[in-house]
């Protein structure tokens, strides 16, 4: 996996690039918007962590520029700016996820993660969690080694939650994704899928959140 | 107290008042010689008149206000119907004053060539009323226009005075950290000066007020990079050297509270006055709440804790960045204070033009008689020197100013979980201070 590190910041790029190394990622580091840009013409990236305050250009300019370039290239914003209305320029810009600093590097490397399996390289398609696994790409599911049908769209909501296993992930956050996987929205259809998904679960799997959402425990997350 | 309106037109009102006065004295006096010079000269026509007649009565003559005499070798020829036998005077020939018949009389005397003495007179009264008449006439102008200028007086000095009240209004109505220059329709050039240096002044003040407010901000801003770059390179070590793990443990969560530190105070600065009224909008707190709940979920969850969100939308006007810190602390402490495996009620409720937003858990709460002490720590001085040296103290500081902002009020009571409910009531709309 090869990361586009764009950071201005010596000592942070130092310091991120040898904890990425260290956890077997190949980093590439850049310390101007125009040498991310050149880098991404020239070299092949899987992800690029970008920081937004960078002296030459504005990040969320760079960002664009990304996106123009390279459609689906998984982007991570990392950012001193911390207001809400960042975070959503941010992500509005096409960024696939955002971390203001000072972060944790378990937090780092849980979002990679999960751009990781979006990408489908086939050592992280895999998620497992407890007993249950589920391949992102295929959408195979076991529980306790024994392969489990089930319909298409809650295969979808339980890779979500998988995938953001120990996160929330809120009703309408889930709601909005069923629209893009082109289903009917009534306002009790993700308890419906939840419900048929618990069926075919071991028991207290996804919690619920009354009131937010629901949740996939991991354990020591 | 002093005032330059009462002054000014005390000084005016009283001086003229002063100079009609000397003047109708002055007006007096001359009046007075003018009729007494007219007077003998009537006094004379009237002796060449009586001296004319030949010892004949003069008709018309020998009313009560004019007398005469005519002698001839000390003999009376000829008088006036009203008045002694006697010479009305015994002196040289010329003008005196006499007394007879109660009354005092202004007496002309002359001695004709053929031996014949004229004495006429005339009582000093009627000279005295003619001139009173005279100065009268004169004077009565100037004592209607007294009252006149006085209310012209007063009405111009008002007038003059007029951009001082509009400038002395603008500035007392002023919002309490509003510092834009002050500006008037028209400013007269005697106040010109006053009003470029007050402007001078308040642009000062707003710079050095934006200076102290930027500082705090532009100071944790600047920590956060050098920060990660500890926390990671921390991350690293304990990676590389698993056998000082524990040592390693104590400098990551001094990092993390100094990282803790920092974004409270800029949280602080954000949730200012200032910034607060110009980003209003309507916002849903329950959404809010949902993405506090959410972001703060892998925390609670750690600890066990099961968490949920009762009530529905409500929506207010505020920031969703000041809602959103409100609700963050007040879990982030129901979280904190409570132990492993307890539980968290947020509510997000409308009741009387009101947000309630409650959080409870089933911690060990904070006795009744405690309650008011943590409530004044939500008040607490932001100057307070302790308070910002520790990290727990500004949580509650900003819950506290963000209530403030909404003219909202804070309580603190049991929870039916067990443990402390807080309840912070937020009015649907905000009115500025």
């Amino acid at each position: 996996m090869r990361i586009l590190l764009v950071e201005d910041d010596e000592p942070l790029s130092a310091a991120l690039s040898n904890s990425l190394r260290g956890a077997n990622y190949v980093v590439d580091c850049v310390y101007r918007g125009k040498e991310a840009l050149a880098m991404l013409a020239a070299e092949q990236t899987d992800i690029v962590i970008l920081d937004l305050g960078l002296p030459d250009m504005d990040g969320l300019e760079v960002l664009r520029q990304i996106r123009q370039k390279v459609k689906d290239m998984p982007v991570i914003i990392l950012t001193a700016r911390d207001k809400v209305t960042d975070k959503i320029l941010g992500l509005d810009a096409g960024a696939d996820d955002y971390l203001p600093k000072p972060f944790d590097m378990d937090e780092l490397f849980a979002r990679l993660r999960v751009l990781e399996r979006r990408l489908g390289t086939a050592s992280t398609a895999m998620v497992k969690i407890g007993v249950v696994a589920l391949n992102t790409q295929t959408l195979e599911l076991t529980v306790g080694g024994e392969a489990v049908s089930l319909p298409r769209r809650e295969l979808m909501l339980l890779k979500v939650l998988m995938e953001n296993g120990g996160r929330i992930q809120p009703k309408q956050k889930l709601e909005s994704r069923l629209y893009e996987w082109g289903d009917e929205v009534s306002s009790n259809t993700i308890e419906v899928h939840i419900h048929h998904l618990r069926k075919k679960l071991p028991e207290n799997f996804i919690k619920t959140i009354r009131g937010v959402g629901y949740s996939i425990p991991v354990n020591g997350a | 107290m002093h005032s330059i309106r009462r002054t000014i037109t005390l000084v005016l009102i009283s001086s003229l008042i002063l100079v009609i006065f000397s003047a109708a004295i002055h007006g007096y006096r001359a009046a007075l010689s003018m009729s007494s010079r007219f007077m003998d000269q009537e006094l004379t026509t009237l002796l060449y008149s009586v001296a004319l007649s030949n010892g004949q009565q003069v008709e018309g003559l020998g009313s009560s206000e004019l007398v005469y005499q005519i002698w001839r070798d000390d003999k009376l020829i000829t008088d006036s119907p009203n008045q002694p036998d006697k010479p009305l005077t015994l002196g040289a020939d010329g003008f005196s004053e006499q007394n007879f018949d109660g009354r005092r009389w202004r007496v002309y005397k002359q001695t004709l060539t053929d031996g014949t003495t004229v004495i006429v007179g005339q009582p000093l009264q009627s000279r005295v009323g003619l001139t009173d008449a005279l100065t009268v006439s004169v004077i009565m102008p100037f004592i209607y226009a007294v009252p006149i200028l006085a209310l012209i007086v007063f009405m111009s000095v008002s007038l003059g005075l007029k951009p001082l009240k509009i400038l002395s209004s603008k500035l007392s109505n002023r919002q309490g950290k509003d510092l834009s220059p002050v500006s008037l329709p028209q400013v007269p050039t005697e106040m010109q000066p006053v009003m470029d240096t007050l402007n001078t002044m308040f642009l000062r003040l707003n710079e050095a007020f934006e200076r102290e407010q930027q500082f705090a901000s532009n100071a944790a801003h600047e920590l956060r990079t050098p920060l990660s770059v500890m926390k990671i390179n921390l991350h690293n070590l304990a990676k590389e050297r698993q056998d000082e793990a524990g040592k390693l443990q104590a400098i990551q969560q001094d990092t993390d509270r100094m990282i803790h530190v920092v974004n409270q105070i800029l949280l602080l600065s954000r949730t200012s006055p200032e910034m607060f009224h110009t980003q209003l909008s309507q916002v849903d707190a329950f959404v809010v709440a949902q993405n506090v709940i959410a972001d703060l979920y892998s925390k609670i969850a750690s600890k066990q804790q099961e968490i949920s969100l009762e009530g529905d939308s409500a929506v207010l006007m505020s920031t969703e960045f000041t809602l959103y810190t409100l609700l963050q602390n007040l879990i982030a402490n129901a979280s904190a204070y409570s132990p492993q495996g307890a539980a968290i009620q947020v509510s997000v409720l409308v009741k009387d033009q009101q947000v309630c937003l409650m959080v409870e858990d089933s911690g060990p709460g904070i006795a009744p008689h405690e309650r008011s002490q943590v409530l004044k720590r939500f008040y607490r001085d932001q100057k307070d020197e302790k308070y910002k040296s520790t990290g727990s103290g500004l949580g509650l500081a900003i819950v506290g100013q963000i209530v403030t902002l909404h003219h909202g009020s804070i309580a603190l009571g049991d929870a039916s979980l067990g443990g402390l409910s807080v309840t912070v009531s937020l009015p649907l709309e905000v009115t500025e201070s």
